[in-house]
């Protein structure tokens, strides 16, 4: 159905599912005022909030049947598969991970249950930004969900290291966000539009300025900013380690997801035409953050922190995907992105009933002989492990194929050797996991003893892990899905009607 | 026989079942009790052998080209599908992994004493995967398994191997998988240039092969890309270093299919994809010397080193290096006797060094050493192993009349007219493999008996003997009459060397030939 | 029945399996294993004969027997299990299982008290069947069987009794130094492969003249890398060191393969493949000086060894070389037709020597004495208690030492004349032929030296040994005789013209040697004075030998091994055989071996690749890992500067 978004209703219904998760968190926020107190409380409010993404994901999927399209030119918020798929992935994420946090946040004493609802608005904020068509909506979008999760990130206050992470997350992020606001604004100088689809009929009609590409350039580092990508990387490792790790998490997969989502859409529909300008910046911070990201992991004995580097390498591998500029490209990086934040969601959540209130991050060694206690974990994490390294047989490897394939057939090699070379460095610290896990024997007797796996989140990870082998065997219908719905962003100016 | 095996529609269903039964087996050996793991891979690879057996005589020896082959989408729309099929190459390497299988699984039966159901069902994978490497007709599929194949043989190494197991099991998937990342994008890029030139983008490697010559221009980094993952594997000097520590650390199962089965994915490899996809190049003068010089070089080094391991696996490891130096020298002598005894040593260093691993494995058993030195006499002791052992290292090292000394002999004489001086280096290892394998024979079984903890080492008992005689009789019997098995890979040597020859720099010999004899 | 031939070949195989596995089976069972491996025997000498007889009816063309196809590979190279019945392979087929009847027969008695008595003769056994192959083989890929296997039976009976160190390796040493000659017959075979099309010794002969230009490169280093392989399996220099330490199996094993057959097979293939040298001249004179040479050398050596069998040894080694003399003249048969009589007269030696040791050891045994019963100075005046071995061997040696009318005589003076006939244009043969009379002169006096030490003067080896002396039983003795009467009689094959003989040897191998010959310039043999002066030469230089070296040895007492002097000046060099081996040993073992383990494994391997390579890699990654990881320092000014850097470089590109 066609929806004109310029009218009140229109635009109502085109953001339907974030207004349903918006609302939804509302109610929360008010059972909330009234139940805050114990751990029942935590857990009534962590399951509750789970209907929140449900009324989200049947808000997508509503829309997505009804194959939803603006009347005229899409405005504010975008109405095609892309932007479907994207909240789809969105609210998934969010709701893996607040399952994984359920019993988590109890065992670590954290008893705030306002938690879920940061987490609910984060994912709104997520969804906003990844289906902005409009740079204020994106911008909106970007600050709904960044404040939230500075806040999630200070959440365990008892512990230092969370309210460092919070406050520097917030510092290099509020500048980072100044860069962006300010890219937005020379933009708008340039071209006198916000609106993506306006702003690329502006640059493909005019010879390119200076103005406008130094604010496509701030633009960019705002975004290479919010993925963590080298040199704009520092602060990652310090705040996914202090963070919670649900959060961690969070922010590996969905805040990553959502601002590669939005940055796809950016460019397909507003840059276009400055394509051959933006690529060899786009590569430039791909190789960067490649090589570092897996090198840096290499010295990593914290599993959290090597988790972090490795989610930098990977922001490195994505921009592959962008750069390639193409439908191939686009179903890459949703592909990617699934299959990414399947395997992040997964690993944080066996690495989260692995930690202990109180205790030293998990280390590489506190895994030894993981396997004659918890195989199922082990072998949970290994699968992820061998997802990340995109090994045959796991969706991570069917990700990393269309990434390279998509590369390719823009004749470009150098890029792909080096995803490559990347993930042969990445292989020494992947199977260090997998060898203490599985091969190395147990040091202490007791060791392992108390690991907490709560049910909902064992199930949560179990899921993931079914799928990453599922899909990395028989990825057709994902396939499908990517390359011929979702990939639908606008390419150079489209027809404008006014009326 | 023939007949009968095409009234059931055997090339039909052959290779997939199996392909299919060891993965089925896993779960059954997982699920049922510990004890019965071992008899239920036994069943399967039996199941295995006995129907694969029959690949001998449903194989067409008068068809060149590839047989049994089938087509399923699986990807359907990105070019990717279950394609599988087997030529004269491949099909003795599926004939080799299942009359090994059974034997493998007897040479484990008493010496894996923990984690049965694990190792058992880790093995039925490898077996899946390595049959997966030879029939795969699908670049794709190939890729997959070839990978697919290290995480069991990490495992088995990993677990059941021996004191520095990690550190052997790490450096083989490390050294294998960064070996083969290049391979993946030259796949691809291969995919993408044919596609764009020929309008289908398909993995099926008779299309790519039929459009090659679209990827000429780039033929140095593709030959490049897949021969680093090929040589690897090989192991081609001076990438061998992973494999004295695999073989050494490896149990005897690990070992054993290691040599007979891994390195000859190597090999294989050369002679299926790396060179018929850029033949121009790889045959070129320079690289035709390089090459060839590097399969020498191991060739020599390979005995050399090995003439001085004090650990016997160790010992057998590096002959095997300087085994497959030969198959890669055989391969690049570029005469259809060259190729037809590269396919040959593929298969007789197979069977010896499987062999020779066994008999290792048997002493460990007994003594938990393989260190040469804490042996000596014990052909008092073990006279029926001592004459096996006999057989299986004068057969390794080339005594005509056994299975070696066909191929290497074949090889030789194919290859002197393209690399006289490089094959006359190569020859001189008839003085360092005798060197290495009758000392070690002579400190291990002759000598004075000097240490007593060797009293206890019982000869061969039935099981044992059931493991090494098929292995020996299959040395006479290829040694002394090969024209069956030569027959069976004629075709596709001849058809392979028909293949390259247009793009073969003349050789330095004119070769009978000019000399009136039938071409 | 010469079709059946296979069958002379087959049967000891055959013999070979069966008592292998009473080998394993029931070890003690004697008899059975007497009567196959010694039956088997007598059964393919039957055979032979009547092949012989076949043959000699025809009028001496070559018959081929065709088993099956062995490599066939493509049309031209196409490699079958063939046979070749020719007057020349037939000739060896004789000697081959008749002298190795006797020896089978022998070793019975010889070997009667050997625990390991049923795996000997299945190691003997598996022998002659190697060594037919070798000899009957139609095409070289198939004699290499035969050559390499005689190789392997050798290896295995020189170490036939292995748990004493030195026999396994002397074993490992023969089968290592018969490998290096291999590496020259393979690479023979592929150039002849690649120049002539061919590998059959019909097509060779046919082929070669034409593919290959007269006295060309490609020839002459076909036949050197042919002789190379002759020098290792038929112990010339510089590959004759392992032929004494091959002393080390049991002493029938040493008459059979290291005197009588196996050894000479080098000889056998320089004529068999004789085209090919005929068109290499300079590769004939190689083979020639090589021969002349070592049987100089060797002889010098035999000179002062003590041990018996190590004379015999040596002189072993200095007949083969007058065999290579000989052949390398382009006197093929001369060089067959010492072949022959060698085999026949040097079995007797070492059987003798054998029949000797026996006695020794028996009566050292009972005697309780220690002593070496193989060394001479323990010896002495055995003729009385042995009375039958000592006038055998003395036959032999006169024999050996080339007294007319026995058959070493006429052999050896046919060689010692086509030398001189070439010499005369050619200077090398010349000085072949001067050294082939010097080691006739020593060859007459070491034999005579053994005799002296062996029968002769008064028993050394101490009054409790001497009453359990006693001759060998007939089983043993018998064999002795036979040979005996070959020794003497053997010259009558190939009966010279000048006492009313016409060279029958000769003519009868002309089918074979008249494709090389005819290459040749023909050998005109002398006659009248010069032939009776050089037979005269010849004679006298025998007798003196043998004279020279009764006299010295009988002059003095001699001293028994323990209170033995220590040997000075040019006797320790000659005791101490040159020190070649030694030489070799700092030459090429020890190096070899060294760089193998230092350089190559733990140099290149381990630390080059391995430590440096691979580790270093690893090592300079985990290093930029770590640098990386110091920019981490938690500070969030030096994270603000390099997003700062991140902007400018940003911007820097898009302005630019």
């Amino acid at each position: 159905m066609l929806i004109d978004l310029s009218t009140p209703g229109g635009a109502t219904l085109a953001l339907l599912p974030e207004l349903l998760l918006t609302a939804w968190a509302l109610v929360v926020l008010l059972v909330v005022a009234w139940r805050h107190k114990t751990a029942h409380d935590m857990r009534l409010v962590g399951t509750l909030s789970l209907v929140g993404y449900a009324l989200a994901g049947l808000g997508t999927a509503w829309l997505a049947w009804q194959q939803a399209r603006p009347d005229g030119l899409s405005m504010m918020i975008a109405l095609d598969g892309f932007r479907f798929a994207s909240d789809g992935l969105l609210v998934a994420i969010g709701a893996a991970i607040t399952i994984m946090s359920l019993r988590w946040l109890e065992r670590q004493g954290i008893l705030a249950p306002e938690y879920y609802v940061l987490l609910m608005l984060a994912t709104v904020g997520m969804m906003l930004l990844a289906g902005a068509v409009d740079m204020t909506t994106l911008f909106l979008g970007l600050e709904v969900m960044s404040i939230s999760v500075y806040v999630l990130t200070g959440y365990d206050r008892t512990r230092r290291a969370s309210a460092e992470a919070a406050l520097k997350y917030f510092l290099i992020g509020s500048f980072a966000s100044g860069f962006l606001l300010y890219g937005i604004a020379l933009v708008y100088g340039a071209t006198g539009q916000f609106n993506f689809t306006l702003i690329g009929a502006q640059l493909a009609s005019t010879p390119p300025t200076l103005m406008a590409k130094l604010g496509m350039g701030l633009v960019l580092v705002g975004f290479a900013f919010k993925v963590a990508a080298v040199p704009f990387h520092a602060w990652a490792p310090d705040v996914y380690e202090g963070a919670p790790t649900p959060i961690t998490s969070f922010m590996a997969s969905g805040v990553k997801a959502a601002a590669f989502l939005a940055l796809a859409r950016l460019l397909a529909e507003a840059f276009p035409a400055y394509v051959e300008m933006w690529r060899p910046i786009l590569g430039g911070l791909a190789i960067a953050t490649i090589l570092i990201g897996n090198l840096v992991a290499l010295a990593q004995t914290s599993l959290k922190r090597m988790l972090a580097y490795s989610a930098i390498a990977h922001a490195g591998y994505l921009f592959l995907a962008l750069w390639a500029h193409s439908d191939d490209g686009t179903a890459a990086v949703l592909i990617y992105l699934m299959a990414y934040a399947i395997t992040t969601v997964a690993a944080f959540g066996v690495l989260a009933s692995i930690e202990r209130a109180g205790a030293r991050t998990v280390q590489l060694s506190d895994l030894e002989g993981l396997y004659a206690v918890r195989p199922f974990a082990s072998l949970a994490l290994s699968v992820c492990m061998l997802s990340l390294l995109g090994f045959p047989g796991t969706f991570g490897f069917i990700g990393k194929w269309f990434l390279i394939s998509a590369t390719l057939s823009q004749g470009e090699v150098l890029l792909p050797v080096v995803a490559m070379i990347g993930s042969g460095i990445s292989i020494g610290y992947y199977l260090p996991v997998v060898l203490s896990m599985t091969l190395k024997p147990t040091r202490t007797r007791q060791a392992h003893q108390s690991i907490r796996f709560p049910l909902p989140a064992k199930m949560a990870v179990a899921l993931c892990v079914i799928a990453i082998l599922v899909l990395g065997i028989w990825p057709k219908p994902t396939l499908d899905f990517a390359t011929q719905e979702a990939v639908q962003l606008r390419r150079g100016a489209a027809p404008i009607m006014t009326r | 026989m023939t007949t009968f095996l095409a009234s059931i529609g055997y090339e039909r269903w052959i290779l997939h079942v199996l392909l299919l039964l060891p993965l089925l087996g896993m779960p059954l050996v997982l699920l049922f009790p510990v004890k019965a793991a071992r008899w239920i891979a036994l069943a399967v690879a039996l199941t295995e052998f006995f129907l694969g057996i029959g690949l001998w005589w449903a194989f067409d020896t008068t068809n060149p080209g590839l047989q049994f082959v089938t087509d399923v989408p699986w990807l359907s729309g990105y070019g990717v599908g279950y394609r599988v099929g087997i030529d004269g190459i491949s099909v003795l390497m599926v004939l080799l992994s299942v009359v090994m299988m059974p034997l493998v699984v007897w040479g484990s039966w008493r010496s894996i004493d923990q984690k049965q159901q694990g190792f058992y069902a880790l093995l039925l994978a490898m077996k899946a995967g390595m049959l997966g490497v030879f029939i795969s007709l699908d670049m794709f599929l190939f890729y997959m398994f070839w990978e697919l194949l290290l995480i069991p043989m990490y495992f088995m190494i990993g677990i059941w191997g021996s004191s520095n197991r990690l550190y052997a099991a790490t450096k083989f998937v490390i050294y294998t998988f960064v070996g083969s990342l290049l391979m993946l994008v030259a796949i691809l890029w291969m995919v993408f240039q044919v596609g764009k030139a020929t309008g289908t983008y398909s993995f099926a490697y008779t299309h790519l092969l039929e459009h090659a010559d679209v990827m000429s221009p780039w033929g140095p980094w593709l030959f490049i890309a897949f021969a680093l993952a090929f040589a690897v594997k090989v192991p081609l000097f001076p990438f061998h270093t992973w494999l004295p520590d695999a073989h050494t650390e490896a149990p005897t199962a690990g070992s054993v299919d290691l040599a007979v089965i891994l390195l000859k994915m190597g090999t294989y490899g050369f002679l299926r994809f790396a060179i018929p996809f850029v033949p121009a190049f790889a045959l070129s003068e320079a690289t035709g010397r390089v090459m060839a010089t590097l399969a020498v070089v191991g060739i020599v080094y390979a005995a050399l080193v090995a003439m001085v391991q004090p650990d016997l696996k160790r010992l057998v490891a590096y002959s095997s290096v300087s085994h497959l130096g030969f198959v890669m020298l055989g391969i690049w002598g570029s005469t259809v006797e060259s190729v037809q005894g590269a396919i040959l040593v593929m298969v007789s260093h197979g069977l010896s060094t499987g062999a020779l691993f066994f008999i290792i494995g048997m002493l460990y058993e007994r003594r938990h050493t393989r260190q040469i030195s804490d042996f000596g006499g014990l052909a008092r002791v073990a006279p029926m192993m001592t004459l096996a052992f006999v057989i299986t290292a004068f057969s390794s090292i080339g005594l005509p009349g056994l299975n070696g000394f066909v191929g290497e002999f074949l090889v030789l004489l194919g290859s002197f007219g393209r690399y006289p001086v490089l094959v006359g280096v190569a020859t001189t290892v008839v003085v360092f493999s005798a060197a290495y394998m009758l000392w070690a024979t002579q400190r291990v079984f002759f000598n004075r008996f000097t240490n007593p903890a060797n009293e206890g080492i019982g000869d061969l008992n039935l099981r044992e003997i059931a493991v090494l005689a098929p292995l020996i009789a299959a040395m006479f019997w290829i040694g002394l009459y090969p024209g069956p098995l030569l027959r069976r890979t004629e075709g596709a040597a001849r058809r392979y060397v028909e293949m390259v020859t247009p793009h073969l720099p003349p050789a330095t010999l004119p070769g009978p030939v000019s000399r009136g004899v039938a071409p | 029945m010469t079709s059946l031939v296979w069958l002379t070949i087959l049967l000891p195989l055959c013999g070979a399996i069966a008592n292998g596995i009473i080998a394993f089976r029931k070890p003690e069972a004697r008899g059975p294993v007497t009567a196959i491996g010694v039956g088997v025997m007598l059964a393919s000498f039957a055979i032979a004969v009547m092949v012989f007889q076949e043959l000699a009816a025809g009028s001496g063309e070559a018959v081929k027997v065709l088993l099956w196809q062995w490599m066939p590979v493509t049309e031209r190279l196409t490699i079958n299990l063939a046979l070749q019945v020719d007057r020349l392979s037939v000739v060896l087929l004789l000697v081959v299982t008749g002298v190795g009847s006797l020896i089978h027969l022998f070793s019975a008695g010889y070997m009667h008290s050997d625990k390991g008595y049923a795996r000997y003769f299945a190691y003997l056994n598996l022998f002659v069947a190697f060594m037919l192959i070798l000899i009957l083989g139609a095409s070289l890929p198939v004699s290499f069987i035969g050559w390499e296997g005689v190789g392997l039976c050798s290896y295995l009976l020189i170490g036939f009794w292995y748990d004493v160190d030195a026999n396994a390796d002397a074993g490992k040493k023969a089968f290592l130094a018969n490998r290096i000659g291999d590496f020259g017959v393979l690479i023979a075979m592929f150039l002849i492969w690649w120049h002539v099309g061919t590998l059959d010794y019909a097509g060779i002969a046919e082929r070669a003249p034409a593919a290959l230009p007269y006295a060309g490169g490609v020839a002459t280093a076909i036949a050197l890398f042919l002789f190379l392989g002759c020098t290792g399996k038929s112990a010339q220099i510089p590959l004759f060191t392992w032929l004494p330490d091959a002393m080390a199996g049991p002493t029938p094993v040493s008459a059979l393969i290291h005197a009588a057959t196996m050894v000479t097979a080098g000889v056998f293939l320089v004529v068999r493949t004789g085209v090919l040298f005929a068109l290499a001249p300079v590769a004939l004179e190689v083979v020639a000086l090589t021969g002349a040479l070592t049987a100089f050398f060797a002889a010098t050596i035999g000179l002062r060894q003590y041990d018996i069998k190590k004379v015999l040894a040596y002189s072993t080694v200095s007949q083969l070389g007058y065999m290579f003399l000989g052949v390398g003249t382009g006197a093929f048969s001369a060089g067959i037709f010492h072949l022959v009589t060698h085999a026949f007269f040097k079995a007797l030696l070492f059987l003798g020597a054998g029949s000797v040791i026996h006695a020794m050891h028996h009566a050292q045994h009972h005697g309780h004495s220690h002593g070496d019963p193989q060394d001479m100075r323990n010896m002495g005046g055995l003729r009385k208690a042995m009375p039958w071995t000592f006038l055998l061997m003395l036959l032999a040696t006169l024999a050996i030492a080339g007294v007319p009318p026995l058959s070493g005589f006429f052999s050896k003076d046919e060689i010692l004349t086509a030398a001189f006939v070439r010499g005369e244009t050619n200077g090398i043969y010349r000085i072949s032929w001067l050294l082939g009379l010097a080691a006739a002169l020593m060859t007459a006096f070491y034999m005579a030296r053994l005799l002296a030490m062996t029968f002769l003067g008064r028993f050394r080896g101490g009054s409790e040994v001497e009453p359990h002396l006693h001759e060998a039983p007939a089983i043993m003795t018998g064999p002795l005789a036979v040979l005996g009467v070959l020794s003497v009689v053997g010259g009558a094959l190939n009966l010279p013209s000048f006492v009313g003989g016409s060279h029958k040897l000769e003519h009868w191998l002309e089918p074979v040697t008249e494709p090389a010959t005819r290459l040749m310039d023909a050998l005109v043999l002398p006659h009248g004075s010069t032939e009776l002066m050089l037979v005269g030469g010849a004679v006298a230089i025998a007798l003196i030998g043998l004279a020279l070296g009764l006299r010295v040895t009988m002059r003095g007492p001699i001293a028994v091994p323990a209170m033995a002097p220590a040997e000075t000046g040019i006797w320790r060099l000659l005791h101490g055989k040159y020190f070649i081996d030694e030489l070799y040993g700092r030459l090429f073992v020890g190096p070899t071996v060294w760089f193998s383990r230092t350089v190559l494994w733990k140099g290149f391997d381990q630390f080059l690749v391995d430590r440096l390579g691979v580790g270093g890699t690893a090592r300079v990654a985990q290093g930029l890992g770590w640098l990386g990881s110091r920019l981490q320092n938690g500070q969030v000014a030096l994270y603000v500067t390099l997003f700062a850097v991140g902007v400018v470089i940003i911007l820097r590109t898009l302005a630019g």
